[in-house]
């Protein structure tokens, strides 16, 4: 049987690729320690700073909220809800279920309804848009992006930080290296510093598995969307997840390694100088005054005045 | 004489006395993927599975 290292009974998470096994009280112990960690080390935050965690309803975001709050920082949730249906009621019982957690926990949320907003769902924007016919996820990680900046800017955080994992950031990599993106590896990391007009991001949860995170939410009793977005079949991250985990599977520890050599090379610069968000040219957004690389409209608000 | 083992819609009956590791390996499931869960609690890769256990299984990787 498979012991608690802390206490010696019986565990319920291992972690191969940490050599470490853990019972129910301390794994939930272990998840916070470490995200504080990864939060200092990074210098992701400090508790006077005020943060917005976007949430989808899913385990990774909803846990790190869990957390952040457990940790004592200032943390509001941001819920954007896209209008996804599709015969499941996927974007409504996402809500409710970010509702239900702000409720009990007593916390901030602010819903931002796409529709309402720009007078169209993101399956709609993305029917009427070139971006994306039958695919909508383009032009819904666009908006996500442009309604997070907008938020944080209009109620004045500080930062902005979102449920990203290891395996999420691990399969971004992998995508970026196959494809030799310098641009994209350049900016990849735990922390995008803040630009004109935008919060900083951050991603506090950059080092965990996924697997580690769905054990939290569910040793944590946290109620989350088991289901997936029903866009999400056949997305190319999954693709470059099942890949990834194949690889863990055999070597285990092989994802944390391939992200932390990866900050690491970053780091000392083998993608040039580890800027962020402010080193192009920008301007202001005549339509939203975020900051633009070409000028003209961003392509947000090209995207809805269409 | 089975385990049975549960992920989202898909029902898999196994011989028991097998571990819940070779259990995953016969249905080609990576462990890395899932949650293994019994009466409500987390179950790790060593536990034997006895004859009339469910063991629900929780895909924890999501996409988009
Ligand atoms: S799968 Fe695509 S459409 Fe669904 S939430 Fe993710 S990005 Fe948006
Ligand atoms: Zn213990
Ligand atoms: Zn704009």
């Amino acid at each position: 049987m498979m012991k608690c290292r802390k206490c010696g009974e019986k565990a319920a998470v291992n972690m191969r690729q940490h050599k470490l096994a853990l019972c129910k009280q301390h794994y939930l112990e272990w998840v916070p320690e470490q995200a504080e960690r990864f939060i200092k080390k990074y210098r992701m935050f400090t508790p006077e700073e005020r943060i917005l965690v976007a949430v989808s309803g899913g385990k990774d975001s909803l846990s790190l909220w869990d957390i952040l709050i457990r940790l004592g920082y200032q943390a509001d949730g941001l819920y954007i809800s896209l209008g996804i249906d599709e015969g499941l009621g996927y974007s409504r019982q996402s809500q409710a279920l970010c509702e239900t957690f702000a409720a009990r926990h007593g916390l901030k949320l602010h819903v931002v309804d796409v529709a309402r907003e720009y007078g169209y769902t993101i399956p709609a924007l993305a029917e009427k848009s070139r971006r994306g016919q039958g695919k909508p996820c383009a032009v819904c990680g666009l908006t996500k992006r442009h309604e997070m900046n907008r938020i944080a800017r209009d109620w004045g955080y500080d930062v902005l930080a979102t449920g990203h994992n290891l395996d999420d950031e691990a399969a971004v990599l992998f995508g970026n290296t196959l494809a030799w993106a310098g641009d994209y590896l350049r900016r990849q990391g735990p922390v995008l510093p803040a630009g004109p007009g935008l919060a900083r991001k951050v991603k506090p949860l950059c080092r965990f598995y996924e697997r580690e995170m769905a054990a939290y939410a569910f040793l944590r009793g946290i109620e989350y969307i088991y289901d997936e977005c029903p866009f999400a079949q056949g997305a190319t991250s999954l693709y470059y997840k099942a890949i990834l985990n194949r690889m863990e599977n055999e070597r285990p520890g092989l994802k944390l390694t391939f992200y932390l050599n990866f900050l690491e090379a970053r780091q000392a610069g083998l993608f040039g100088p580890a800027s962020g968000a402010a080193d192009e040219e920008l301007h202001p957004c005549p339509g939203c005054g975020q900051p633009t690389s070409a000028p003209g409209l961003c392509s947000f608000c090209r995207l809805v005045q269409k | 004489m089975s385990v049975k083992l549960i992920l989202r819609e898909r029902e898999y009956e196994l011989r028991p006395g097998m571990t819940l590791l070779s259990c995953l390996q016969k249905l080609d499931i990576l462990p890395e993927t899932v949650l293994a869960t019994r009466d409500g609690e987390l179950i790790e890769e060593d536990e034997i599975l006895q004859d009339g256990q469910v063991i629900k299984l929780v895909a924890v990787i999501s996409g988009g």
